[in-house]
């Protein structure tokens, strides 16, 4: 018996979220609309207030063990423990490493990639590198449905991150590209600093089943903070991958 | 309550992020009797002093350390990774079987 | 009487008490209403008594009226708002005329603590009793309507520095802490910096940076000083309400809870003028001279063109030179300290110019009453000379103030009594904070300035961790000049031991002078025992006003010295703080599965598991039991806990947390889990699959996922285990297709192989489902051949539309966690967590098969080997019901009288028709075909029901259904 025709298609839990407000996507396999009907007035909340966005999809996998650190030092994948290491080309691989027994590593699912065709559990290329780490010794899990990627950037950030969360995120207590774990809205998450053209960002790690109700939160306690969800558009760059930069995609 | 606590891998935070895992105590050999288990289990020394405790950072790393703490001011003396000052004090070593 | 100063500003609309009012753009609702003639604000507590402003400052009970809604809002300190609909409190039928001001009258009846020795018989009464006091009790009244529109907000904040206190000495504290290079918050609770300067015209000396300006230019400079330097954060409107453990303050700043943590801490809260002892202190007209200064500087309204000063200390000389310049005319000035040159004290400056300026200086003159009723018409003062009467509308209290205390005091540190100052000053600061300024209680200008400048300079040295540059040593210069003036100071005269009539000493509870009198001699003689009796300094103001004056007049009465008596203990919060603030914004976490889109769209009822949404069923429980015993059913079992554990020890350390083995599963395996503690008690149960010879996947229950995954990290922590643990519940979507029909669904959706001899009961394969990776466990909980289907989540929804699809034409039907927990009753199934409990051990719970008790050392092996050996005292077992109602979970099984067991689970079962359930039995009574008499529960007292035991599964007892 062969399975019905369909094409699986990777789905954000924000997609609904997305729709009703007024998204558009380029194409379906990608999770980051273009705009949601302003692309002028998303450029200018980057600029002046708060931008909130979800790239992706990405594939995702979890190394543990001790070699961890260096073994992506010996790949050349990371350089220390509690940073996130950006990937060195558009489409590469972003390292998260937490601590030196522990990694996630990330990368944009599909680029390139023609529509539609079901993935295998990560791209080839962090499949391969998945089989290099674990015959060194650390074990490696897919996790790329496990996390949604959040984006958040804009001069007005830090006021809002002071309500979002308990933890000190200012740039004094997180250099850009440190990570931290934390609570923000009550969800246990990683966050890495990845500021932009001079803006404060970050980047979150949102575990799946709570990234809806992260999602409306953060909209919620952002309105008087100037923020809103925004498009890849609004970070000016005419290829999307290169407006994934803005998200840690490239160096 | 409000202390901080410095996790050794995130750094001080409030004290309510973690959850408090109990005093580091030995844990009976296999086969030891229930009182022995009842007492390891239920009964603690509840320290007037420097006391060595687990700690567990639930909203964080979520990773377990230990602490030395002055229970009389709340005063935190140090914190690191299991073995704090020595040997392992709970039965949790590469399992008795191997 | 009162008279708006300056023309311009805005006109704001308001009413009070229903009638309408205009205020003007910078007014507080106190001064709106003072300036358009409202004479009485309020009513006092227990003798309701006419109130009206005393303090200006928000630090006392007598302004509190409701707003909006919102009751006991401090009129004094909000600002005027159009629309604003302000009513009086506490008072019927009328704030003019309050019915229960007969308390007043025949207060004679009302000693202190009457409620301790009345309202007692009759018994028969007390519901009245009851019900007249409740009525009486209390101030404000709370809207039940509640005020969503509030919006609470909680922020975090860090600094180095944090000062508290926006005065001289705070502002430049903040500066030079800034200045040394530290982020600094400044929390101050009035709109604007500058403290008591705002109201000072008197020329400023202590600061290069303000010297020679008059205070209301000083002020002016500072927050010019303060707006420029961008390392200080100012909080306006912002109250320091509790100083907790490791520096962390709480502040409260509108609708928004600010916790804000710095390592070093300036405390410059300054100080406060009290009241005075005098009958009749609390008619409308005597407040506090910084009230009116506060009110013409701030808010442009003159109280009364002229006053009466009445102060027993220097301080009320030069406040009333600042009233003259704030254009109140003083008439006379009543020192109760006898002339100063005859008392061999210097004469304070100000004479000559208050002589100049027509004021008539009485001293050593003790004031005896306030006269009239509504509103004060005059003071009556025994002078050396005889008694007089003084005719005015405004008697200005300029008394000695008083440093606030209150937020040292919440860190532990007790106040000092220093005899020479006669006042209560701050006991030293724990490490990490400073008191500086007024706060200190040696308050002149040069030191109050230099001490708020060297204690932030110290403290952003400290906070910085920069190395000692001779602050230190500046600070010892300055504290050895403080010292100096202190020993140069005149103490104070005792007060005077309060004769009869009505003294206020607290205001919020209307405790007078005599009524603490009474309280020592009933035997209440220490400052702790009177307060609780007296319920002196229990009030709204928590002390703020009343809490140095109580201490000396119970030093007093009980012939002993306030450093004997000392004060007692402060707690945050300094000022009230609702509820919502401390809540903050409504957040509760929910978590959704990844195919709950597709539940909403079928109709789910929802319900709550932990922080999960799961549909509890979609219309038709019995419809949807039915459907899978007899076609397929489908149930998101997402919400599940999935662990990957993997590594060369995985097996291993598999075999010490779990009573069973895994490492001798083999690959493409599943087997039933349950796990134990140290106690040998069941904390958990599942599967685990072998995916591989080093990989494992082990499933939890829903609600102990968190636990399980800190259990297992505790027992790796410093191991030496080759084991990591992965938590993927959030990777995975999961199902469970179960029923006859399942394997029909299960081949239109994959390639794979899905026959019996292929993937049998047990079997546990990956593979491609609906075109996308899964892991497929033959399992199952309800009873009914099954497939336990994981998919990458963002395929969750994609899984879910495919097997409906493929299912349909087989009578596929959606099943919610009701249904399931139907069927899996039907077999018997225990539900860790509601069928055992924290006392539960596996050979109890009807689980023993699972302790493998050959194996070597594993968690429990102890415990359970006990229980083995005594043997089990109750078990677990099924029941069903013969005649009655169905019972309430936790319901009782009785016999003759006692209770030999308890049911965990209870349900209709359609498929069988009668009720069924588990339930815990004594060992004795659990033998199949025992009767059994089961009390039905809560709302059902006296009616029973009548149940038979049955060991076995209702359903397919022998599970054949299940391994098809």
């Amino acid at each position: 018996m062969s399975p019905e025709a369909v094409t699986p298609i990777r789905r954000s839990p924000l997609e609904s979220i997305h729709a009703r407000l007024g998204a558009r996507w380029r194409s379906e396999t990608e999770r980051w609309p273009v705009s949601y009907g302003d692309e002028e007035d998303e450029a200018r909340i980057v600029r002046e207030g708060i931008a909130l966005a979800e790239p992706g999809p990405y594939d995702k996998i979890a190394v543990r063990g001790r070699s961890t650190l260096v073994d992506l030092r010996w790949l050349g994948l990371a350089a220390g423990a509690g940073r996130l290491e950006p990937a060195r080309t558009p489409g590469g691989i972003n390292a998260w490493v937490p601590a030196e027994d522990e990694a996630i590593l990330v990368r944009l699912a599909g680029v390139g990639a023609p529509r539609g065709r079901a993935a295998t559990v990560a791209t080839e290329s962090l499949a391969e590198i998945a089989e290099k780490l674990r015959s060194a010794g650390p074990s490696v899990t897919d996790v790329s449905s496990g996390y949604t990627v959040f984006r958040l950037v804009g001069p007005r950030l830090h006021a809002l991150l002071q309500e979002l969360s308990p933890v000190d995120l200012s740039a004094r207590a997180v250099p850009d590209l440190g990570i931290v774990a934390a609570v923000v809205v009550g969800c246990r998450m990683l966050l890495a600093r990845r500021d932009h053209d001079g803006l404060p960002g970050f980047v979150l790690l949102v575990v799946r089943d709570e990234a809806a109700y992260v999602w409306d939160s953060i909209v919620e306690l952002g309105a008087t903070h100037g923020l809103r969800p925004v498009g890849a558009a609004a970070f000016r760059s005419p290829d999307l991958t290169e407006a994934h930069g803005a998200v840690g995609g490239v160096r | 309550m409000s202390f901080l606590l410095s996790c050794p891998l995130c750094g001080p935070r409030d004290v309510y992020e973690f959850r408090f895992g109990g005093e580091a105590q030995a844990r009976p050999t296999p086969g030891a009797d229930q009182r022995s288990w009842g007492e390891y289990l239920y009964m603690r020394t509840n320290v007037s002093g420097v006391e060595r405790a687990w700690w567990f950072h639930r909203a964080g790393c979520r990773r377990w350390f230990q602490a030395e703490r002055d229970t009389r001011t709340n005063t935190v003396i140090r914190t690191g990774w299991a073995p704090l000052g020595g040997n392992l004090p709970s039965g949790n070593s590469s399992g008795s079987d191997g | 009487m009162a008279e708006r100063l300056g023309g311009g500003g805005r006109a704001i609309n308001f009413s009070w008490n229903g009638r309408r009012h205009e205020g003007r753009d910078g007014d507080t609702v106190a001064s709106a209403l003072l300036a358009d003639g409202v004479e009485v604000l309020s009513r006092s507590f227990k003798y309701h008594r006419p109130r009206a402003i005393l303090c200006d400052a928000g630090r006392c009970p007598n302004c509190m009226v409701n707003v909006d809604g919102i009751p006991n809002v401090r009129s004094c300190v909000t600002p005027l708002r159009e629309g604003m609909d302000v009513r009086p409190q506490n008072a019927w039928p009328s704030i003019g005329f309050d019915v229960m001001s007969l308390t007043d009258r025949f207060n004679r009846f009302l000693p202190v603590g009457f409620y301790y020795k009345t309202f007692i018989r009759p018994r028969a009464l007390w519901p009245l009793y009851e019900t007249v006091l409740r009525r009486a009790a209390g101030i404000g009244r709370i809207d039940e309507h509640g005020h969503p529109e509030l919006h609470p907000r909680k922020r975090h904040m860090f600094a180095d520095v944090a000062v508290i206190g926006g005065g001289p000495a705070g502002c430049l504290a903040a500066l030079e802490a800034a200045a040394a290079g530290a982020q600094v918050v400044l929390i101050d609770d009035q709109p604007e910096l500058g403290g008591h300067l705002r109201v000072r015209t008197s020329e400023v000396a202590g600061d290069q940076r303000l010297e020679g300006l008059s205070g209301r230019e000083a002020a002016a400079r500072l927050r010019e000083l303060v707006a420029a330097e961008p390392r200080i954060e100012h909080l306006a409107d912002a109250t320091a309400a509790g100083l907790y453990e490791g520096n962390l303050i709480g502040v409260t700043q509108g609708a928004t809870f600010v916790r804000l943590r710095a390592p070093q801490i300036v405390l410059a809260t300054g100080q406060a003028e009290r009241p005075m002892l005098f009958r009749d202190n609390d008619r409308p007209g005597i407040m506090l001279a910084s009230a009116v200064l506060r009110l013409v500087w701030l808010q442009r309204v003159r109280p009364a063109p002229e006053a009466v000063v009445l102060t027993d200390d220097d301080h009320g000389w030069r406040q009333a030179t600042e009233l003259i310049a704030a254009g109140v005319g003083v008439t006379a000035l009543v020192d109760t300290r006898p002339d100063a040159a005859a008392a061999g004290r210097s004469v304070p400056a100000e004479r000559a110019a208050l002589r100049a300026a027509g004021v008539e200086i009485l001293a050593g003159a003790r004031p005896e009453r306030a006269l009239g009723g509504r509103h004060v018409t005059g003071l009556r003062i025994h002078t050396p000379a005889g008694e007089r009467d003084l005719r005015t509308g405004l008697v200005a209290l300029a008394g000695r103030p008083e440093p606030v205390l209150s937020l040292l005091a919440q860190e532990g540190v007790r106040a000092r009594w220093d005899d020479q100052l006669g006042e209560f000053v701050p006991g030293d600061p724990p490490a990490g904070i400073t008191v500086a300024g007024h706060m200190r209680g040696a308050g002149e200008d040069p030191l109050v300035l230099a001490g708020g400048a060297l204690a932030g300079r110290a403290a952003g040295i400290a906070a910085r961790g920069l190395a000692a540059d001779g602050t230190a040593d500046r600070i010892r210069d300055h504290e050895r000049r403080v010292a100096e003036t202190v020993a140069g100071r005149t103490p104070p005269a005792p007060l005077p031991r309060p004769g009869g009539g009505k003294q206020f000493v607290c205001f919020c509870e209307d405790v007078t002078a005599k009524e603490l009198k009474q309280g020592i001699e009933e035997g209440f003689d220490t400052l702790e025992t009177l307060k609780r009796y007296s319920t002196v300094m229990m009030g709204p103001c928590q002390g703020k006003m009343c809490h140095g004056l109580s201490a000396r007049v119970h030093a007093g009465l009980a012939d002993s010295s306030p450093a004997v008596t000392g004060l007692t203990t402060a707690r945050p919060p300094f000022q009230p703080i609702s509820i919502a603030a401390l809540a903050g914004p409504h957040l509760s976490r929910i978590r959704r599965t990844a195919m709950h889109e597709r539940h909403d769209a079928l109709g789910a009822k929802w319900i709550d598991m932990g922080d999960w949404k799961r549909p509890l069923h979609y219309g038709d429980v019995a419809a949807e039991v039915r459907a899978v015993h007899e076609a397929v059913g489908l149930i998101d079992v997402s919400t599940l806990g999935a662990l990957d554990v993997s590594g060369a020890d995985a097996g291993e350390f598999l075999d010490w947390i779990h009573p069973n083995r895994f490492s001798d599963l083999r690959v493409g395996r599943v087997r039933y889990r349950a796990m134990l503690d140290d106690a040998g008690i069941v904390i958990d149960d599942g599967a685990v699959a072998r995916l591989a010879a080093e990989r494992f996947f082990v499933s939890t229950t829903t609600g102990n996922l968190d636990g399980v995954d800190q259990w297992l990290r505790w027992w790796l922590a410093g191991s030496q285990r080759r084991v990591a643990v992965t938590d993927v519940t959030g990777h995975y979507a999961a199902v469970n297709l179960a029923g006859p029909r399942a394997r029909e669904v299960m081949a239109k959706v994959t390639d794979l192989d899905v026959s019996r001899a292929a993937m049998p009961y047990l079997a546990a394969v990956e593979g491609l489902v609906a075109g996308v990776p899964a892991v497929i466990l033959r399992i199952g909980f309800v009873g009914e051949l099954g497939f336990e289907i994981h998919v990458p989540a963002d395929y969750g929804a994609h899984l879910w539309d495919t097997l409906v699809q493929a299912g349909r034409p087989l009578g596929l039907a959606p099943f919610g966690v009701e249904a399931q927990r139907v069927l899996r009753l039907e077999k018997q199934h225990a539900i860790v967590g509601q069928d055992t409990d924290a006392l539960s051990t596996p050979l109890e719970a009807g689980m023993g098969w699972v302790v493998k008790a050959e194996k070597p050392d594993f968690i429990g092996r102890d415990s359970s080997a006990a229980v083995a050996g005594r043997g089990p005292r109750q078990v677990l077992t099924g029941f069903e019901i013969v005649e009655g109602g169905v019972p309430a979970e936790g319901a009782a099984i009785v016999r003759h009288g006692t209770a030999i067991g308890r049911v965990t689970s209870s349900k209709w079962s359609p498929t069988l028709n009668r009720a069924i359930g588990l339930a815990w039995l004594t060992s004795d009574e659990a033998v199949e075909g025992r009767s059994l008499t089961i009390r039905l529960g809560v709302g059902r007292e006296g009616q029973t029901s009548s149940a038979v035991v049955r060991t076995r599964p209702f359903y397919d007892p022998d599970g054949e259904r299940l391994r098809s």
